[in-house]
């Protein structure tokens, strides 16, 4: 059965991003992204909210095809041109997109269907307002964080609506040269 | 010059209590014990909230507690040692030696006894904390990230304070909780 995992680079005081959605305190270079390319690559399966989505979409069908890309810019190009997406949102038509599906309603049901479509991880990358609605379902497996050594003081958390107290597991840390701690847990059963 | 050193408890998702107001859940086990008897060996002064001074205070109050183990023992006697300062406007006595009562915070009173110090000071409770943080006073903050989330309570971190960091040590416990601990870098000139 498939598990549910939220991969986010979050601040220490629990921020996905600032209130008008600033990621630039999110440090990520190329050791953060070699850590993390292994286990991305793994995936078949995507999940966005509607805002993660589009700014992905933006960039990365592309991105291997601009001038001096990086070697993270053309492996992650490939991978999410081929990876199948899900995207979270009660606006998005799903008709026009490619190998994307749109979740509107019955998230339950839904993301359980996927979970039994795969023994792999699907991931959830940033998204949080599609986490907060995950976390309400109490859908969430694991939890995939990048710390940032800073406060951002407010914005967008990346914790909202847990509604039942939940015991985790610490599968892996990890500290990065820049500071950066990579924090990997699981949901105790 | 010494150090002001936050050092707390949080839940995964940052809090230090949770909206009962518990924190059974941060369950400190030996390896815990022994880890924070070092760090808090090394600070002879306490600065505190009315609810965590009455946390804490049972570290002498309560002969006990020192007797339940070696361990804690070690710690009741390291953290008699410090002097403590309350600040409280509604707490009206005090119940152990070398303690204080402040009614105002005052960073520059904050600022002198960190000139005057010569050891480092430890600051617990998070509303006080966040005054400090707010004051640009804190120099280090050690966070003891417990495997756990509990959906709401008393946060860990202030609301609206930005501060860049720079990460000296991580320390992963056998239970999975982490000790990670910081040095801010203040932006505005003490």
């Amino acid at each position: 059965m498939g598990n549910l995992t939220l991969f986010m680079h979050i601040s220490l005081d629990g921020f996905a991003a600032g209130i008008n959605r600033q990621m630039d305190w999110i440090h990520v270079d190329e050791e953060i992204f070699d850590y993390g390319a292994e286990r991305i690559f793994a995936t078949d399966i995507a999940l966005y909210g509607r805002k993660t989505y589009q700014l992905m979409e933006s960039y990365w069908p592309t991105a291997a095809d601009q001038p001096n890309p990086t070697k993270h810019d053309i492996e992650h190009s490939k991978w999410y041109k081929q990876v199948k997406k899900i995207v979270l949102s009660k606006t998005m038509k799903e008709e026009s997109l490619i190998n994307t599906q749109v979740i509107s309603e019955n998230l339950v049901d839904e993301i359980n269907k996927l979970k039994l479509s795969t023994e792999k991880e699907i991931l959830i990358f940033g998204s949080p307002t599609a986490g907060h609605s995950l976390m309400a379902a109490n859908l969430i497996d694991n939890y995939w964080f990048n710390i940032n050594p800073v406060l951002v003081g407010t914005g967008i958390p990346v914790f909202k609506e847990i509604k039942v107290k939940t015991r985790l597991s610490l599968i892996t840390s990890k500290v990065f040269s820049s500071g950066v701690v990579c924090l990997h847990y699981t949901r105790k059963p | 010059m010494t150090n002001l050193i936050y050092v707390a408890n949080t839940s995964l998702d940052g809090y230090t209590e949770d909206q009962d107001g518990k924190f059974d859940w941060t369950d400190p086990g030996e390896e815990y014990f022994t880890f924070i008897t070092d760090l808090v060996r090394t600070m002879r002064t306490h600065l505190y909230g009315r609810q965590m001074y009455e946390t804490m205070m049972v570290w002498e109050t309560d002969p006990n507690l020192a007797a339940e183990s070696t361990l804690m023992r070690n710690f009741a006697e390291i953290w008699q040692a410090a002097n403590n300062i309350v600040y409280s406007t509604t707490l009206e006595t005090i119940s152990t030696r070398k303690t204080q009562l402040s009614q105002t915070f005052n960073p520059e009173a904050i600022r002198q006894l960190k000139a005057d110090s010569e050891a480092d000071i430890l600051i617990g409770g998070p509303e006080l904390a966040a005054h400090a943080f707010r004051a640009g006073l804190i120099d280090e903050i050690h966070l003891f990230l417990i495997p756990i989330l509990v959906g709401g309570g008393k946060s860990a971190l202030p609301d609206n304070v930005r501060l860049d960091l720079e990460l000296l040590e991580e320390h992963r416990f056998r239970d999975g909780t982490v000790h990670l601990s910081y040095r801010t870098r203040q932006r505005t000139v003490n």
